[in-house]
Formats: C-alpha cells, structure tokens, sequence
C-alpha cells in the first residue's frame, strides 16, 4: 500500500478502549503491555476525569498509538483492516491508503475537513505512529 | 499449519443492554480472538463489540474460570469448597430435592429465573428448560432481582403492556433532529455497541442530542448539551414541560385528541372513564363518552378506533351527563399540571426555569424529536418519572412520527419472532404446567417470617442476587440460613457461590450451542467454537442430570441440539416463512439466515399501537385513579426523606462501564482501566468540607452500615453526590459491600398500595383464567399460574438501587 494512515474522528471516539484491546487481546500482549491506549482529555488525573468544574465540564478521548503498534502489517497485506479501526463500536476509525483519492480514509478525510473539521497529527516529541491522523470539530 | 476457524458466539454481556454477538476465532482447538460480527444485508452491522467482547476471549481460560462440580466443606459463605465428580454432586441433590419435596411439597423449591445476567438472554435454551423444570416439577419460580420497575409500570399503565415496547430498533434514532437522553449513559457505557454508533450518527448528521442526567458520564460528554438535574426529581421537570405544552398550546391537537384518553370524559364521582353502558341502558361498556362541540352533545367512541369522523371532542370539556360530573382526561390533566411551573420544578431539579423552557420550545420546534429513556431512573418515584417523561412525546406529537418515538429498554432485536417454545416451556400444555409464580415481595419476606418460610431449597441457576441486589444482609442473614439446600449453577465462583453447598460447573457460550434469535431481524447460531473444558455442562445436560433425581428424565431426554431445533419448529411466519426451512442443518451450513421479516426497522408504536384497554395513550389511567395513580405526580423519592439531614449525600452505586454488573472485574486489562481496587468519586468540594483529600481511604455510611474504600476526588460527580462502584467481589472492599447500605430489592421496604394495586391489575389483564378476578390477596395466598407471564412477575414493588443516602468521612487509620 502506498501510504497506510488512519483517520480517528474525536467528535466520535467515546473512550471505550475497544481498539486497544482488540490490539492487545489479538497480538497477546503481556499483561501490562498495551501498544495502543486511550487518552482522556480531560483534568489529566485519569480515564473518564473531565477538564472544568462542576457542571461547566468538558470531556473527550484520543486513541494514542505507541511504535509498539505494527500497524496490522500481516492482515493488512491480506486485504483487512487493523483490529482497532475494524472494531471500534463508534465507527470512528476510518483506515486506508492516503495516497489514493478514493481509499476510505482520503474520501472520510476530505469529507470532514469540509465540514469545517482540523485534521492533525501528534507532534512528533510524542513518539507516536506517524500515520495516524486525528479529525476534531 | 492449522488454520483459523470461527464461529458465532453470544458474548458473555449479552443480556438485558444489548444482545451482541462476536465472531470467535479458534486455532489449534484455543479461541485466540473475537471481533466484530457481521449480520447479512440488508442490516449489515447492527451490532458492534466492545472492549468486553473483546475480553470475553480470554474469559475459559482465566484462573477464576469454574471448571469441576464444588461441594462446600466450610461454613456458608467461607467460599470453601472441595472437589467432587457430578455423579456425586448430582446424588446428593437429588436427594435432598427428594427429600425436600416429600416433606413440604414441590412449590418449596425456589428457582431463580432471572435471565438478565444469562447470555443469551431471554432467548436462551437454558431459560426455556428453566421454565420445563418448573412446570414440570411445579417449583416457584422467582425473578429473584426484580429490577426496571420505572418501565414495567408507566408502560403497563400508559401503553398497556411493557414487554410489546421494549424493543425499539435503534436505526429510527438516524433521522431526528433532536434527542433526549434522560436516565440513560448509552454512549460508550451500557449501550456501547449496536445503539452507540446510531446515536452518533444521528448526531453526525445534525440532531441535537440533550443528556439530562445526574452525573457526568461519557454520555454527558458526547452531548450537545448537558443539563444536571438531581436525583429522584425527574418528574418535576417532565411535567413542568408538560404544563408548557398544554399553557402555551405547543401540543400536537390530532394526535392528542386522536391517539391519547385526552378528550374521553372522566367520572368525578368515582374516577373511572365514562362509559356508554353509564349513560344509556344496554348501552356498550367498551365505547367511551366525549363532549362533542357543535352541536354541544355527547358522543361516543370504541376502544382502538382513532377516526372521530366528523365528530370534533372538545378537549376541555366539563359537562354533567346523567347527573354525573365529568371532566376530559385533558382538562384534569391540566389542573393537574397547573402547579408545575418552571420556577416550582427548579426547587426541586435544581434545573433553571429559563432552561426548561428551552428545552421545552426546542423538543416541539425541532420534529422528529426523540427521547431515549432507558432504566437509569432507579427511584421509587421513577413509575412517575417515566410516565411523565413518556408523556411528553405523546403531548408533542413526536411519538407519532417515525424518527420521533420513545426508546424505552431498547433491546435492539429487530422484529418480534417467536421460537416454538410453547411445547418446550409446557410439555404438557400451559393448562397443566405445575409451578408458582408469587410476587417477588412475597418470596422474599416469608423468609422473615421464622417457622412459616415455604421455601426450603434454592436452585440458584441464574443470576447473582447476593452481590447485586441491594439487601445483601438480608440475604445472607436471613435468606440464606433458612435454606436447607442451595445449589448454584455458574462459570466462576461469584458472591453468591461462596454461600451455596454445591457450585455446578455451566458451559461458556463459547462451549456450547444457541440459537440467536431474533438478532437485528436474523437467525444466527452459535456453534461450540471450543470443546468444554474441564467438565463443565451445558443446560441440556443439567437440566437432565437433575430430572433424572427427581423422576422427570421423560422430559428431558435431549441434547442442547435437538432441543434447538425443535424450537426451531415454530409457525411464527417470521421463521415458517423461511425457503428453504430454517433447520439446524440450514444453519451449520450457513451461519446466519435472514428472518422472514421486513426490511424496514421495526418501530413497536407504529407495530401495536397501544394495547391499553382504550386503544389510547393513557396518560389518565382509571384502573389505578383509586390508589391516586391515574396520571404521573410528583412523589418525593427516598433521598427526600428527613433522614437525609445525618446523611446528606445522595449515593449513586455504579458500575464502571467497562464491567457488565459484576461480570468482567477479575479481568486484568479491564481492571488496569477501571481500576485495580474499588473506588469511590466525590466532589472537591465535599471533600474539603469533609477534610479528604485524594486517595484518602474513606468510610460510606448511612444507618444500614458502612463500606470502606478509596476517595477519589472528582468532577465527574456533583456537590451532594457521591458515586461508588458494585462490581467488584466481597473481599475486595475493605470493609463492608455497596449493597449492604441501599435500600434492600425487592424485600417489603418499598412495597406500596400502588405496587400492590399494579399487580392486581396486570393479573387480571393477563391472566387467562377468564371470569375470575385475582387480588393481591388471593395471589399471596395461593397461586399464581405458572403461565404467568412477564407482566406479571415484573409489578409489585420498586427498585430504588439510586434512591440511597449517605455520609462520608475519612476512614480511622488515614491513607
């Protein structure tokens, strides 16, 4: 593929953890072992703890991909999506070939940015998978 | 190299939120994984996973699988246990079954029936055996955790049954403009599968989606808007937008007048709707009065018959007809409401006035408007809460369009397809099935009556009441000890296990086969996907084993198998419709089969209208007006009680959504995301005022006793809320279980003349024993046929699992 990327939609993502363990559950990792793990944007002081103060709350979630992630390169040479943007309950991963117009993840991307939403990546200090784009509105 | 199978599993969180399914992938005779399963077209994806499915695959092989037959060796409780073969285990409860029967008669062994924590749910093979057990064994059966009382009661009520309108398909949601979610944290929480990413659709594609909720949950935050109301006042707010609609002229005038009681005309001499047989002799009991206006005269209706011709009911109407007094439903609705001002309901939600008329303005001005209310309401008020709520998509007209509509329980199925488990549940017709079916208040407080307890044995085959039902000191103090025999059918050693004398090792749904159906308009079999470990057995073979002790191996002499597929024999034409048939082999060929159903969503008000004994929405009510039940009031919940002022805390007892009640918490991956240990949230500002900081280990308490846990300090929970999670086992906690200080569950605390007077009437609607009329005397006293159905064994009493109070101060002994 020319250039895999995944699209996480923020305004979607809930904060399950679904994708991270499907990624962990399916490549077996050790216990505390987790490639792929769910940021809550919120106060920082843990999962699901909102930024603000009561009721003036403010809450969101980022999947973070960590270079543990192998980007599903088995299944993906095979035709399937990665386990995380195949099972996301909310629909909010949208995988691809960014070097296609019309792969999933460029049409979903120009969908979006149409709408008025930022596409952005994580700065590169945060070690991270560079071909993980995040879309928020 | 072996390559990779799968199967169809139902995953182990299946039960009464949603009902998925999971692709389980299987090599070398070991589930290496589950995904995401995929129905055929045209529904496609109806249902997700979500990180428990995802974890489910772990769940055979965990350490605290249950894998051999237990026999307890210690005390009740101690959780010790010795293994022994299941000839054994089998053997010696049979005869104490034998024994038990012969000395006090069939009816005092109890069997719980509560299939709310049993994938796959209500369709399950294992709850139709449950039931051939006890009709032909004639034991009681019991929902032993009588739970959703909110929409047990206001649909009964409103609707005129509940179970037609559980169902609701989540694809209507795509399409309104504007939601309300209320009593419900659907969102990446309990409905984080098939009914998630319909919501966000619904979003994505312009509605407004409005959470009005207690705390702030992922829902909260995924919402347009938030609106925190407190708890147990919800129905303060319903009717203060009620009164709106009805002072500002904001309802829907057809479908009011044409699909509610609104214009039929109210007795005020004893409460009960007018009739024709009221006013003319040998006029019809089934045709309702309304006051015509011109020319001014009375007219009359037939139940379910919409179309007033070209007859024009005056809404407001007031005439004396016959020297009785009469008032429309609407009109009496309106005085009722008169009170209910925005700056009235404030006092008590804590919901500004200005925002309730927003709210008010933008559910009328942005049609299709819907209202996903679900069971988050667990107060004692909540039957008010929800009528009220209800009433509020009637008023506006919203429950007469398609994307408008009331998401009540949701369960997500698709159309209603009944499995041919008539012959299964009676095999000797429902008219001589044996068995009891009392009301769950009566069960349990004959335990607190020593010497007169019926109940001697307790076949424990679902369900895990002593950890989740609020009371817990009542089971094991009094429950428990009075039981000569307690035997617990599981997959892991739960907080009720640790008290029975035998824990009978049941298959995993990834040990055995199942029939999915309906599932989003599909048949879908679950096929073993591995071959059980251990010695663990399938209901088939339980139920089996355990007939043979008590002289009943006639019926049943089948394997899981056969049994699926005489169900399958069913002449619903959902499933004998199906070329070619729908059989067993059909579907291990196959996989999944489509339902002779149709494509469109199924939508439960558009499919039955309303069954209620007018055919109307009947937000007045006559059956209940002599109890002062007739429409939705305002009743102070529990949490209002004077006590409060020792106790000044409203304590919300939890479960992490990445736990399923008190499934999933000896997951490891699940744990390091919810937490290693129970803990508890409270506000900053109750906190400082408290001198606790964060981490600090704190006591819970009110008059019933203490918990003692972590404090975490957290917005997530207002000032005067603190919320504390359930799921985790006994021991865990450091002193005390969350449910050892709620008000108990179905015991008599929060029993009523209202509760009283709702079984009464749902056993004379549903009962088919035409001619007699039962009253909760007669029920009590004797039987109840064991064909009741679900109508009957859900009324009688409320679950008030959040209408709890609390204090909260720093444990002795600090961090």
């Amino acid at each position: 593929m020319g250039q895999p990327a995944i699209l996480v939609n923020l305004n979607r993502c809930t904060g399950c953890w679904t994708c991270s363990t499907a990624c962990k559950v399916a490549y077996q990792l050790g216990e505390d072992k987790w490639w792929h793990y769910v940021r809550t944007i919120g106060s920082g002081a843990g999962v699901d703890e909102p930024a603000g103060e009561w009721p003036n709350l403010r809450m969101s979630w980022m999947p973070v991909y960590t270079t543990g992630c192998i980007l599903c390169a088995k299944r993906t040479k095979e035709g399937l999506e990665p386990h995380c943007t195949y099972n996301c309950p909310a629909k909010a991963m949208t995988y691809g070939d960014l070097s296609d117009p019309d792969s999933p993840v460029s049409v979903r991307m120009k969908q979006l940015r149409e709408r008025g939403y930022k596409i952005f990546q994580l700065p590169a200090w945060e070690r991270t998978r560079p071909e993980v784009y995040y879309a928020e509105k | 190299m072996a390559e990779e199978k799968f199967v169809y599993t139902a995953c182990m969180g299946n039960g009464c939120h949603e009902h998925c399914f999971l692709k389980t992938y299987v090599k070398d005779g070991k589930i290496v994984r589950t995904e995401q399963a995929v129905l055929g077209p045209p529904e496609g994806l109806r249902y997700g996973i979500c990180q428990k499915g995802i974890e489910y695959a772990r769940f055979p092989y965990l350490p605290t699988r249950l894998l051999y037959p237990l026999k307890r060796v210690g005390k009740r409780g101690e959780g010790k246990f010795e293994r022994i073969s299941w000839e054994q285990a089998m053997d010696e409860i049979g005869a104490k079954l034998r024994e038990i029967r012969d000395k006090y008669g069939p009816e005092a062994v109890l069997v719980n029936t509560f299939a709310c924590g049993y994938p796959a749910n209500w369709t399950a093979l294992h709850m139709v055996l449950t039931r051939r057990f006890v009709h032909t064994f004639g034991a009681t059966a019991s929902t032993l955790e009588t739970v959703d009382r909110g929409f047990w009661f206001s649909t009964q009520f409103d609707m005129g049954a509940g179970w037609r309108y559980s169902n609701y398909d989540p694809r209507l949601l795509v399409g309104a403009r504007y939601i309300f979610i209320w009593g419900s944290n659907p969102i990446g929480a309990t409905r984080a599968t098939g009914s998630t990413r319909f919501l966000l659709d619904a979003q994505e594609q312009g509605a407004k989606m409005v959470t009005i909720g207690l705390v702030y949950d992922s829902t909260a935050a995924k919402s347009d808007q938030f609106v925190p109301i407190k708890g147990g006042t919800d129905a303060a707010l319903a009717m203060a937008m009620n009164r709106i609609l009805i002072e500002e002229d904001l309802y829907d005038h057809d479908y009011v007048t044409n699909h509610t009681v609104a214009p039929l005309l109210v007795r005020e001499d004893n409460g009960r709707l007018l009739r024709e047989s009221d006013i003319i002799a040998g006029g019809d009991p089934k045709k309702y009065v309304f006051w015509n206006l011109t020319p001014a005269e009375a007219r009359t209706i037939a139940a379910r018959t919409h179309d007033f011709g070209t007859s024009a009911p005056d809404l407001f109407a007031s005439p004396v007809i016959n020297g009785i007094p009469c008032k429309t439903a609407f009109l009496k609705l309106k005085e009722h409401l008169a009170e209910w001002t925005p700056e009235r309901q404030e006092t008590l939600t804590g919901v500004p006035a200005q925002t309730v008329r927003q709210l008010t303005y933008d559910f009328v001005k942005n049609k299709p408007a819907a209202i996903w209310l679900n069971l988050g309401l667990r107060y004692y008020n909540a039957r008010e809460a929800h009528r009220a709520i209800q009433l509020l998509s009637a008023l506006s007209g919203n429950l007469g369009l398609k994307h408008g509509k009331l998401a009540l329980i949701a369960w997500c199925d698709g159309w209603p397809v009944r499995m041919n488990d008539g012959p299964v549940s009676y095999p000797d017709g429902p008219e001589n099935a044996k068995g009891d079916r009392p009301p769950v208040t009566d069960v349990l407080e004959s335990f607190r009556k020593p010497g007169e307890s019926k109940y001697k044995a307790l076949l424990n085959v679902m369900g895990n009441p002593v950890h989740s039902a609020p009371g817990r000191q009542l089971w094991t103090e009094e429950l428990i000890p009075r039981l000569d025999l307690i035997v617990d059918y599981e997959v892991r050693v739960t907080d009720t296990a640790v008290w029975a004398d035998y824990v009978l090792p049941d298959t995993t749904t990834f040990e055995r086969s199942e029939l999915l159906v309906p599932l989003g308009d599909w048949a879908v079999l679950q096929e073993p996907a591995i071959e059980p470990l251990g010695e663990v057995k399938s209901p088939a073979d339980f139920w089996r084993m355990l007939a043979k002790q008590v002289g009943l191996e006639k019926y049943f002499d089948k394997t899981q198998e056969a049994w699926l597929e005489l169900r399958l024999k069913s002449k619903d034409p959902a499933i004998a419709g199906i070329n070619p048939p729908l059989t067993m082999e059909r579907l291990k060929k196959e996989k999944m089969v489509r339902l002779n159903v149709p494509t469109e969503p199924f939508d439960a008000f558009d499919y039955y209208g309303f069954v209620s004994p007018t055919g109307r929405f009947e937000f007045y009510c006559e059956d209940m007006a002599d109890v002062d039940e007739a429409m939705a009031k305002w009743l102070p919940p529990l949490i209002h009680s004077p006590k409060r002022k020792d106790y000044p805390l409203h304590l919300m007892v939890a479960r992490h959504r990445v736990f399923m009640q008190t499934q999933f918490t000896d997951f490891p991956d699940l744990r390091q995301i919810a937490g290693d240990e129970p803990w508890m949230r409270i506000n900053p500002e109750d906190a400082a005022t408290r001198g606790i900081l964060d981490g600090d280990l704190v006591e819970v308490f009110n008059e019933r006793g203490k918990v003692k846990v972590k404090a975490r300090l957290s917005q997530v929970v207002p000032p005067g809320v603190v919320q504390m999670w359930f799921g985790y086992r006994a021991g865990e906690y450091l002193e005390g279980v969350p449910t050892q200080i709620q008000v108990p569950l179905g015991w008599g605390e929060t029993q009523d003349a209202a509760g009283r007077k709702w079984v009464e009437v749902v056993a004379n609607r549903w009962l088919p024993r035409p001619g007699e009329k039962v009253t909760w005397e007669t029920l009590a006293a004797g039987r109840v046929p064991a064909t009741a159905n679900t109508e009957t064994q859900f009324a009688g009493n409320w679950d008030v699992i959040w209408d709890n109070y609390c204090e909260v101060k720093k444990a002795a002994g600090g961090k």
